[in-house]
């Protein structure tokens, strides 16, 4: 009896041993065990990525900077990521939150995008992170810098999502930076802010108005636009009215031009001090409202030093577009993309059938874990809420609109690093 | 037999070795497998058909199931859009009855159906070309959902701006009301808060913020001019700057409140824009796929037709292939051997049949042939035994009639003389009787009788009178004509039958056998006398009566001194 029982557990032994090799020498892939689940491509799919960018309106121009910056970067690879042809599933958001929300919705369904690139406007980067975060993806932005989307005061912010990065600074600082100026070198005492309601413009505002008021000065006037207002006379009232000596609107196109050429024109306001942020540093802003912009101060982020290594991409941009770079935005673009490309060619793993895998979680990981990335903006390095550039503006001034851009971002007045 | 010597053979080869048994098997088995065949292709057409109508109904259901979303989600939106209409004209409560709570129940309407449509899509039986379209479906169902949430967020925001009781106009009124109240003691502070009222009011019909803007800009100057103006106590103005604070902080929250739903409104055109493409895809690939799914069934059932004509015709050709094979390797062989058997049974020896070595019939064959081999020898022998038999019998039955010849002779010839015996001499005279009687033509008889014979016996003994008895039948013999009859009447008594003659003609030959027994010395015996009678046939006569007569003539001649011839 003894023996008979030895014997049977014997060959159970074998029986589970020869299963045990016959599962192990099998070609099927082992399960995904990412928390947030894998990104399967089949033995040559393509490795598709999501682009959600204001491709429509007057912004249009910075969302075309930021997919070619990804295409730029693309084409550094040979257009290939981690060996595979890369699609590009391009949505437009109309910088509008809605058309963040409705263009990543869209981007999500598809589940083989493996993370996506985006956005331009923050307003779409609130509503589409949430969504991308929910669908357990990856994004980043080579221009979305409100504060509200990463991280206010070394905490997290309210918008902040898990799996959004940017390469754009933070532009916490942008809002101070103009500020500093505008008290410190322009002796403005009273200010009136300008917001259109959209969460980049209020950090912005939000930024100037404790920084102006931590240097003494006042913030008379905190009026808000909505998007397609072309009226805006009764705003420059209450600014007149407000007394102010200074105006800050961190507007986009169009609003903002109205509010310039409205102001130039609104009685008691010839003396007004006008400044605006970085998505207006831009030659079609210049060509639509020419002249009425001399004089008129620009906070945005501080464009990288001229080194070969930018010299190389615009080469690559003109060479590959048939003309210059209408902002520097592009070169965040191409830092955002090669921190993404990097990413994703550390996480995707080959399965012994052909096939890609991509953990989600694993590629969060891999982009948060970003370090020293050398970029043409520099090197950069991801912290836990998602920023990836070093915060740096400079305060810009218009003296001659027939310069153009370039003549614009020539002429920093000032240049400021928290 | 080896396989490789059934391969070396091809199938004929095989089929030739194979026995009826197995021939039979092999046949009902090919028979069989056809059926089986048969059966089975109308398996496997009932299974396919059975998944493309699977297919089919969930296809029908999918696109059901979209129509109805894009129905519900159409009515949700109008619902909506008749809420915000008519709320002001019809009033919050009836207008949330009749188009709030029906837009909030449209809407949840709207994520039951797309929790039915994902169970739909994610379901075995939805078509493969239908789950291709996953990305379109997610996005679909995505959108809907995003509809029904955002609805739902607007119809609270509306109602936390229009609700009757605690709506944000409802309290800005109240606050205006307030501020008018409080400013009520000042004209000019009154008339600018009309101002303001104005404004807010063209806000409230235009929805242009700058409208609003407008009002908060009469108000700045209002507050402005609060704290100055002496028509109002120092409590007062304190009451109505709170008031003025929490009337633009109820129309900043308005703006707010207002621009989220004006978002939304944009919103719907997006998800309409991204949607009702995806939703018509949907819808035209369920379409599509339905169509396929019926043509695959009418291609199926086609198929599944033309299969089982095809295995039928199949069937009927091995059926008719297996009847031949079977019919000429067994029926006609069987046919054959029993019209061999019928020849053999009529005589014919030479009969063989084919015997293809492998089968029964075969074997059969083999054995007929040595069988019909053997009766040939069995019957060659047996003719040679009776050919023999039969020269045997005819030399015996030629033997025996020369017996039978020679014992006639011996029974109607006497023995010592050679000529007729009494019993001959009796036939003779019959028949001449009965000839006499039916041709009344009479004939005449001659009765001898040598003289003094015992003499002869007693003096040289009896074989000299053997000796004249013979040397007297030569005489007789020589001297009768052709047809009379010569015989020994007993001793040395003789007999001479006449046909067709008279008496007298009789007494001539008797005339001359005497003369010439006269003249003839007889060995031993010398000379010797012999006496006749002579009688002729009457009617009515008989054998003894004409003999008798004839002795009676005799007796006169011996009597009248012998060496004579009497007449009766």
């Amino acid at each position: 009896m003894r023996n008979r029982k030895r014997t049977i557990k014997t060959l159970a032994a074998l029986l589970v041993a020869g299963g045990l090799a016959f599962a192990c020498s099998s070609d099927a892939p082992p399960p995904c065990a990412d928390p947030l689940g894998c990104v399967e491509l089949a033995r040559g799919a393509p490795v598709r990525l999501g682009v959600i960018q204001a491709l429509s309106g007057k912004v249009a121009v910075l969302g075309r900077e930021q997919v070619r910056g990804l295409e730029l970067a693309l084409a550094r690879q040979d257009g290939r990521i981690a060996g595979r042809e890369t699609v590009l599933a391009v949505e437009d958001t109309g910088c509008r939150p809605e058309g963040g929300a409705n263009a990543a919705l869209k981007i999500v369904s598809d589940p083989s995008v493996a993370a996506i690139f985006g956005t331009t406007c923050s307003g779409d980067a609130a509503t589409a992170a949430q969504v991308m975060t929910e669908a357990g993806l990856s994004m980043i932005s080579g221009n979305n810098s409100a504060p509200f989307l990463t991280s206010i005061g070394g905490v997290r912010a309210p918008k902040w999502q898990p799996g959004f990065l940017r390469t754009a600074p933070n532009e916490e600082h942008a809002g101070p930076a103009a500020a500093r100026y505008a008290y410190d070198t322009l002796g403005m005492r009273t200010a009136a802010t300008i917001g259109d309601g959209d969460i980049y413009t209020r950090g912005l505002t939000d930024g100037f108005r404790q920084e102006f008021e931590r240097l003494g000065g006042k913030v008379v006037l905190y009026a808000t636009v909505n998007k397609d207002d072309t009226d805006m006379a009764p705003v420059l009232d209450a600014v007149a009215a407000s007394r102010a000596q200074m105006l800050f609107f961190p507007l986009f196109q169009p609003e903002a031009n109205h509010v310039l050429l409205q102001a130039r024109r609104a009685p008691g306001l010839q003396d007004l001090v006008l400044m605006s942020d970085g998505a207006l540093i831009e030659q079609s802003f210049i060509d639509a409202v020419g002249h009425a912009a001399t004089g008129m101060f620009f906070v945005g982020p501080t464009p990288p030093p001229t080194s070969p290594a930018v010299e190389r991409l615009e080469a690559e941009y003109r060479a590959r577009y048939g003309e210059s770079p209408p902002t520097s935005y592009h070169l965040s673009a191409f830092d955002a993309a090669g921190i993404l490309l990097a990413a994703i060619a550390k996480t995707a793993q080959t399965l012994p059938d052909g096939s890609l895998r991509i953990g989600r979680q694993a590629l969060r990981d891999a982009l948060y874990a970003t370090k020293n990335h050398a970029g043409v903006t520099g090197s950069l390095s991801c912290d836990g809420f998602g920023d990836c550039a070093a915060p740096r503006f400079d305060v810009l001034r218009l003296d001659d609109p027939a310069l153009g851009v370039a003549g614009l971002k020539a002429n920093a007045v000032s240049s400021y690093a928290p | 037999m080896r396989p490789s010597e059934h391969a070396s053979r091809g199938p004929r080869g095989v089929w030739r070795t194979l026995g009826i048994t197995r021939k039979l098997g092999l046949a009902f088995l090919l028979l069989l497998a056809l059926v089986v065949l048969v059966s089975l292709a109308a398996l496997a057409a009932l299974a396919l058909v059975d998944s493309a109508e699977n297919e089919m109904v969930q296809s029908m259901e999918i696109r059901q199931k979209v129509f109805e979303m894009d129905g519900e989600r159409e009515k949700a939106r109008r619902f909506y859009q008749s809420f915000l209409l008519s709320y002001p004209e019809i009033g919050f409560f009836r207008a949330q009855e009749t188009y709030g709570q029906p837009a909030f129940a449209t809407a949840a309407r709207v994520i039951a159906l797309s929790e039915e449509l994902k169970r739909l899509i994610t379901g075995s039986s939805v078509s493969a070309n239908l789950r291709r379209r996953n990305v379109d479906m997610a996005l679909y169902l995505s959108f809907s959902r995003r509809f029904s949430a955002i609805l739902m967020q607007n119809m609270e925001l509306l109602t936390s701006l229009a609700e009757p009781e605690n709506g944000l106009w409802v309290r800005m009124d109240r606050a205006m009301a307030s501020l008018e109240a409080a400013l009520a003691g000042s004209r000019n502070l009154s008339l600018l808060l009309r101002e303001a009222n104005v404004f807010a009011k063209q806000y409230r019909l235009t929805r242009q913020r700058p409208q609003m803007q407008s009002a908060f800009n009469v108000l700045t100057r209002l507050r402005a001019q609060l704290p100055a103006d002496p028509a109002l106590d120092a409590p007062r103005r304190a009451e109505a700057a709170a008031l003025l604070d929490g009337y633009v902080a109820l129309a900043d929250k308005l703006l707010d409140t207002h621009e989220v739903i004006r978002s939304t409104f944009n919103d719907f055109v997006l998800q309409a824009r991204a949607v009702d493409p995806v939703s018509q895809e949907l819808k035209e690939a369920s379409s599509a796929e339905v169509e396929r799914a019926r043509t695959r069934i009418a291609w199926v059932g086609r198929a599944a037709g033309g299969l089982v004509v095809a295995a039928t015709l199949f069937g009927l050709a091995c059926a008719v292939a297996i009847a031949y094979a079977i019919n000429a390797s067994v029926t006609r062989k069987i046919a054959d051997m029993t019209r061999r058997a019928a020849e053999l049974r009529a005589g014919n020896l030479e009969i063989t049949v084919a015997a293809e070595p492998g089968d029964e019939l075969g074997e059969l064959g083999a054995t007929f042939n040595a069988m019909t081999q053997r009766v040939r020898d069995l019957v060659e022998n047996l003719e040679d035994n009776v050919r023999q038999r039969t020269a045997e019998l005819d030399e015996k039955n030629r033997e025996l009639d020369r017996t039978n010849r020679t014992l006639e002779v011996l029974s109607q010839t006497d023995r010592l003389t050679g000529l007729c015996n009494r019993r001959r001499l009796d036939q003779a005279l019959r028949a001449e009787l009965r000839r006499a009687k039916r041709y009344r033509k009479p004939f005449s008889v001659i009765m001898i009788d040598v003289d003094h014979f015992k003499e002869v016996n007693d003096r040289h003994g009896h074989q000299v009178g053997d000796d004249v008895l013979v040397r007297l039948a030569d005489i007789f013999a020589g001297l009768a004509r052709e047809t009379d009859t010569v015989g020994r009447w007993g001793g040395e008594e003789f007999l001479v039958v006449c046909p067709e003659t008279g008496p007298d003609v009789a007494r001539n030959l008797a005339q001359r056998l005497r003369a010439e027994i006269e003249e003839t010395v007889f060995p031993v015996a010398g000379r010797l006398t012999a006496s006749f009678g002579v009688a002729a046939s009457a009617e009515e006569d008989d054998p003894d009566a004409l003999v008798q007569r004839a002795d009676t003539a005799l007796y006169r001649a011996k009597q009248h001194g012998r060496n004579r011839i009497e007449t009766f």
